[in-house]
């Protein structure tokens, strides 16, 4: 039992001790991470704060919506956030519900590219900014879509269909994407 | 009083352990939540530089599938540092692996009968079968295709999948899934060492271009002294007992992936030969040229297309190549008193080519239908067996050859908002049998509330005999057997999902598996008056297996896991020569507990991964008892590289437990001791 219990001391000793070398070394600078979830939040919340939609199409609240399919707990993070001096408001709607209370869509790439076709479709030429984290979102008649390359999350822009759409995205938002249609 | 201070450093010891453990497991929590908001109030200029976690925490809903389906990712691999795919295996619930430092061998949840090859599992590497037309084999070791860095996941898929699947799903399906060009997108150059002189180099190389073309290759050696002595209690006679370097593997792989549009065609290559320590077979002790060889090259084309928005096709083309042979020494008599030292080979081919079309569709509100046909053509289905050493002597020579088919509908129909049916089956013919197989599948899946789910399943299965059970000579004590016919399996489950928050579930099945006509080796002890003393397949067992699984898991944001498993099971198996009662299996541990823990540490740049594996007593075949025996791993894993370079500290089986597996019919030993302490290091370079 004690030749075990050395051996299993004399092991984790030299882990404990590798890792303390490895942490001391200043080579290991920090660099941020996170999951591609709590960033797709952020982006959102961020596109709520860029984006200008025409007079009249907000009431007291700024609702962010997704759709009942997808769990995705981490967009509750944005409930109760005051952006445009309005708090936001984050709802899981399903197609037959009422979606002209949002003023963002977002689609997660689980739902089926059927679904979310059907989803463009049926808010052609609202005033609702559709964003969306499938492949070939643009392609689709898109809005924003988000691009997961492997290493960083980031973001194209269909100015085309926004304009029909009567949405406008501030200047900052355009320079920052990594794509920009129909300028 | 030496024992008291043996006790309170053993104590201080392990509350150290666990207080590190614990602050571990607390300091990021309590640091978490501030954190979702720091990502929130961050600027998008500095967003889009924020790396993302590959975000596998559970690829596929598998609340939906018809099965309790386990997933390992690339990233769980890497936690782990698992270095074959039976280890790998052997950290999924209610699998147990068994090594006879030959072939590794795969129980499932308690049924690992001996003297068999892994044919009752269906493998294969991105949804195409991969056990062998001779044996039916799975190889799980060195002896696989892939190296585990160009795997992306493992699937297991509990219970028997024949109505989709086909042939050889008796206890499970195993899926392997390769990683594409993109996920690689480097040149890779990879150097590893470990204990009893092991090394290993890699190359790998993954690219996608801008118009969609992906490529991977990847080329590996493998080379492992092994033991240089290895002592047999049973052996004391010959040298001591002990096996002088007779514990070398080497193992050579390639494996390469184009994919283009919705085409793709991949190939892959092993060649991997080990010698043999244990003497089996009947083999010299510690007679060098004890050696077995497994080579299979294949090729594959998958094209994947969506026909219209309801429809998508899947087309697929392979063939495979299989060459197996074993040199062995053994003593052979002309008239049972005088013996001569004789060398035999044994040696097999396989060639065999197949096709499959696989149409899945969503025309009907509420259905979502599959429908396949698949073909495999056993071209070449080869076996020899003779003497060269002192002179030539043949005892098998046998060919045969023939076509397997089968056509399969699945449908999935949501009932309600909550209540799904998923039934199917599927016709096969089998030139091995005479009957044409028909497995049904009924599982009834019910979302009891979003984060829970209920399913009650049933399925039956089928397995042909293989060639070595219908053809095999063995030197002058097997025959043939044309009139062995299928093994049947019924099995009845039903599990519990719930996911109470994202990243958490916990998982209960109940499982009742019977199985009948297996085909077991009639060998002496069930030699009656009106038979010979040839040996022969039949399809003489019986098995029967209840039990139940219970799972937790949870996955962090940031990479940490924990995930505990037990498996409780009660095998019983029986046969018709001995006409016995029910008697406990051979192999068969009564309780499988497995335990996880990975945490990132120091931002992310290391992960440490812990692994506990529990495996209880087994009988083995001389009615003894192989004791229960733990395994304990540590990995420490670079989870970015830095300059380039990323490594990775293994140590395995910490607490060097010499774990015994149980022998089977071919060997002498009726336990086989393992290995205990290994170190293995790697160190990858990316350009």
């Amino acid at each position: 039992m004690k030749r075990l219990l050395d051996s299993l001391k004399i092991s984790i000793g030299m882990l404990i001790l590798f890792v303390n070398l490895c942490a001391i070394s200043p080579i290991f600078a920090s660099s941020q991470t996170a999951s591609e979830q709590t960033l797709i939040a952020a982006f959102l919340y961020n596109f709520l704060k860029f984006t200008e939609w025409p007079e009249g199409s907000i009431n007291n609240e700024i609702t962010l919506c997704t759709d009942k399919n997808s769990t995705f707990e981490e967009l509750k993070a944005i409930s109760g956030k005051v952006v445009q001096n309005k708090p936001v408001q984050v709802k899981f709607i399903s197609q037959s519900d009422s979606y002209k209370q949002c003023q963002l869509l977002f689609l997660p790439r689980d739902i089926s590219a059927d679904n979310i076709r059907e989803w463009i479709n049926l808010t052609k030429g609202q005033p609702t900014l559709i964003v969306s984290n499938a492949s070939g979102f643009l392609d689709m008649g898109g809005m924003i879509a988000l691009i997961n390359d492997g290493k960083n999350l980031n973001f194209s822009v269909n100015l085309e269909v926004t304009r029909n759409s009567a949405l406008k995205l501030n200047a900052q938002l355009l320079q920052i994407a990594r794509e920009v249609r129909g300028r | 009083m030496r024992n008291i201070k043996k006790y309170y450093l053993k104590h201080s010891f392990y509350s150290f352990l666990i207080i590190s453990l614990l602050i571990n497991l607390i300091a990021p929590l309590t640091a978490k939540a501030d954190k979702k908001d720091d990502f929130l109030e961050m600027p998008l200029t500095q967003l889009v530089n924020v790396e993302v976690q590959s975000a596998s925490r559970f690829k596929q809903k598998s609340s939906e599938a018809p099965s309790s389906v386990e997933v390992l990712t690339a990233e769980d691999i890497r936690s782990f540092n698992w270095r074959t795919l039976s280890d790998a295996l052997n950290a999924i619930r209610g699998l147990h692996v068994r090594t006879d430092r030959n072939y590794t061998y795969l129980g499932v949840r308690g049924f690992g009968p001996v003297g068999e090859y892994n044919s009752r599992i269906l493998i294969m590497i991105n949804g195409r079968r991969m056990n062998d037309a001779l044996f039916d084999q799975s190889f799980l070791g060195e002896d696989f295709l892939l190296d585990m860095n160009i795997i992306d996941r493992i699937e297991y898929i509990p219970g028997s999948g024949s109505s989709v699947y086909g042939g050889n799903a008796l206890l499970g399906v195993i899926n392997v899934i390769t990683k594409k060009g993109k996920d690689i997108n480097a040149l890779r150059l990879t150097g590893e060492v470990g204990s009893l002189d092991t090394y290993r180099g890699r190359l790998t190389y993954g690219k996608e271009w801008d118009n969609g073309v992906s490529l991977l290759l990847n080329a590996s050696q493998y080379r492992s002294q092994g033991n240089s002595q290895l002592f047999f209690e049973e052996f004391r006679e010959f040298n001591n007992g002990i096996a002088q370097n007779m514990d070398r593997e080497r193992s050579d792989r390639l494996f390469g992936q184009l994919s283009y549009k919705g085409f793709t065609i991949s190939t892959g290559y092993v060649d991997r030969s080990k010698r043999v320590p244990t003497a089996s077979f009947g083999g010299i002790f510690n007679d060098r040229p004890f050696t077995m060889v497994d080579r299979q090259a294949f090729v594959d084309l998958d094209y994947n297309t969506s026909i219209n928005k309801d429809l998508t096709l899947q087309a697929r083309g392979f063939h495979h190549w299989y060459d197996y042979h074993s040199i062995e020494a053994y003593l052979n008599s002309n008239d049972g008193i005088s013996f001569y030292r004789a060398v035999n080979k044994d040696a097999t081919s396989a060639r065999w080519w197949g096709g499959e079309v696989k149409l899945i569709g969503t025309h009907f509100k509420d259905h979502k239908w599959i429908t396949g046909i698949d073909f495999q053509y056993d071209q070449r289905q080869h076996m020899v067996n003779y003497d060269f050493i002192p002179e030539f002597f043949s005892y098998n020579n046998s060919n045969n050859g023939g076509l397997r088919i089968g056509g399969y509908l699945q449908d999935e129909y949501r009932i309600t908002n909550n209540l799904a049916l998923n039934a199917g089956f599927r016709v096969d013919h089998h030139h091995l049998i005479k009957n044409i197989q028909i497995n049904p599948r009924v599982g009834l899946i019910w979302n009891i509330k979003p984060t829970l789910t209920g399913k009650l399943l049933y399925s039956s299965a089928f397995r042909a005999p293989n060639i070595y059970e219908r053809d095999y000579v063995l030197l002058d004590s097997n025959v043939r057997n044309p009139n062995n016919r299928e093994e049947l399996i019924k099995s009845y489950e039903a599990i519990a999902e719930w996911y109470p928050i994202d990243g958490m579930r916990f998982l209960g099945t109940l499982f009742f598996n019977d199985l009948n006509k297996l085909l077991i080796e009639k060998t002496d002890q069930f030699t009656n008056a009106d038979d010979s003393d040839f040996n022969k397949f039949m399809n003489a067992g019986h098995a029967r297996s209840i039990g139940f699984e219970l799972q937790g898991e949870r996955r962090w944001d940031n990479g940490r896991l924990f995930k505990l498993s037990w498996t409780y099971n009660h095998t019983e198996t029986r046969d018709d020569f001995s006409n016995s009662p029910w008697s406990k299996a051979i192999n068969s541990p009564q309780n499988l507990i497995k335990a996880h823990y990975a945490e990132p540490i120091f931002n992310n740049r290391f992960r440490l991964g812990f692994e506990e594996i529990f495996v209880d007593s087994r009988r083995t075949l001389a009615g003894e008892s192989a004791p229960a025996y733990h395994i304990f791993n540590i990995n420490l894993a670079m989870t970015k590289p830095i300059y380039g370079f990323e490594a990775h500290l293994g140590l395995y089986n910490v607490l060097d437990s010499h774990p015994k597996m149980v022998g089977g019919p071919e060997h002498v030993q009726d336990v086989l001791r393992m290995d205990g302490r290994t170190v293995r290091f790697r160190l990858e370079k990316s350009f």
